[in-house]
């Protein structure tokens, strides 16, 4: 193998230092340059029409060349989405078993879902609970005071019944008292009176035993003097 | 339309052109050919397109007729390969032998070369007579870099089983 580079070497180095003669000759440099001048001439009358004017025309080749460009962006652009499209086929995972997805998910999601359940309905009814425990404070509050406000004129009324009802049990004990007392009175002048018209008619009778005449005229006045006073 | 100055052109570029020529072809009338071939086929490409560097173009496009002309030699049997080198010119720092040793090996490396794909051998001179980079080749022939190193490989293991024929017969 050393051999054989060895070779291909010495080939390449011999041939690499092949003896150049100094060139290129000044007849060959003529000559290049006029064939040149000579269709670079040519060129341009090919590329003026008759008026001057540069042609606008597209050749074979670059008409060739520009569909092999196109040609070979196209196909990369099929390549590539190709390629994307087969990879992310590839790449993309497998569709999942629905059924066992859902035996291995449900019981799981369901228990959540319970205790999701629970602790909302817990703190629904608790605040449900708070209110209505305030709103029956407020109701039980208020029908207590309409209560006792009824109860207090109730009371009240059935108080001043209680009491006109004293004042005229009162007034009619008085006033029977007072008839009472007055007939007694009455009863107790006339028996006095009866009492006391015996008692002069006793005494004049008395007097009539027992008397002279002055002291009989002196009785006689103060037995008058008597009855005036009584009347 | 770009417009060259091809006397200026022709007098820049003709002795790198006309070394890459006489050294692949070996014989001053084939390298003259070559050289008047080279420069019109430089002033084709400019019409087509824009040219920036004319050094490369111009050494490829003398490659590539020198390739040509050498293929052309192998199979004329009028014109043989000895007396295509009969312009050389012995230099004196080297002896005798030695100098048609490498004579030898340069026909056989023609040779070997006539026998090539177009394109293998345009890269391999390119790489080995001109001293051009991969990206230079690349650029010229409008392939990859990495085309270029599979057809410089595919090329030298060629001319080294052809080389090793040779030497056995």
């Amino acid at each position: 193998m050393e051999e054989h580079k060895d070779i291909l070497d010495k080939a390449i180095n011999a041939l690499a230092n092949t003896n150049v003669p100094p060139g290129p000759p000044k007849e060959l440099t003529d000559t290049t340059v006029a064939k040149l001048s000579e269709a670079a001439k040519n060129h341009q009358d090919e590329f003026m029409d008759s008026t001057g004017s540069p042609q606008e025309t597209i050749k074979l080749v670059d008409r060739i060349k520009f569909v092999k460009g196109l040609i070979k962006f196209s196909a990369a652009a099929v390549i590539l989405i190709t390629a994307g499209y087969a990879i992310g086929r590839f790449s993309a995972p497998q569709p999942p078993d629905i059924e066992q997805l859902r035996a291995s998910l449900e019981p799981a999601i369901r228990q959540n879902l319970l205790q999701d359940m629970a602790q909302y309905m817990q703190v629904g009814l608790e605040s449900c609970y708070a209110q209505i425990k305030n709103e029956l404070q407020q109701q039980y509050r208020r029908d207590m005071s309409d209560f006792a406000i009824q109860t207090l004129a109730a009371s009240s009324t059935v108080t001043n019944q209680r009491l006109l009802q004293l004042i005229d049990a009162i007034n009619t004990s008085q006033t029977h008292e007072r008839q009472w007392y007055a007939t007694a009175l009455e009863t107790l002048a006339l028996q006095t009176e009866d009492q006391l018209q015996k008692t002069r008619q006793d005494m004049a009778q008395l007097l009539s035993y027992t008397q002279p005449d002055s002291i009989g005229v002196d009785k006689s006045n103060n037995l008058n003097n008597l009855n005036e006073r009584s009347n | 339309m770009q417009v060259i100055d091809w006397q200026a052109v022709v007098k820049k570029h003709g002795p790198v052109v006309w070394s890459t020529a006489y050294r692949l072809l070996g014989n001053h009338t084939d390298a003259a050919d070559c050289f008047q071939e080279a420069f019109v086929c430089a002033l084709e490409v400019s019409r087509r397109q824009y040219v920036f560097n004319f050094a490369a173009l111009l050494v490829r496009l003398a490659t590539a007729r020198a390739i040509d002309r050498l293929r052309r030699r192998m199979r004329d049997s009028n014109i043989s390969p000895e007396t295509a080198g009969c312009d050389d010119v012995l230099s004196d720092d080297i002896e005798p032998y030695q100098h048609i040793q490498a004579k030898e090996l340069a026909e056989g490396l023609r040779e070997a070369l006539a026998q090539l794909p177009q394109q293998e051998a345009q890269v391999f001179c390119l790489r080995y007579l001109n001293n051009m980079s991969y990206r230079q080749i690349a650029r010229q022939l409008g392939i990859k870099n990495s085309t270029a190193g599979v057809l410089l490989h595919r090329a030298r293991t060629k001319l080294r089983v052809h080389l090793e024929k040779a030497a056995v017969t």
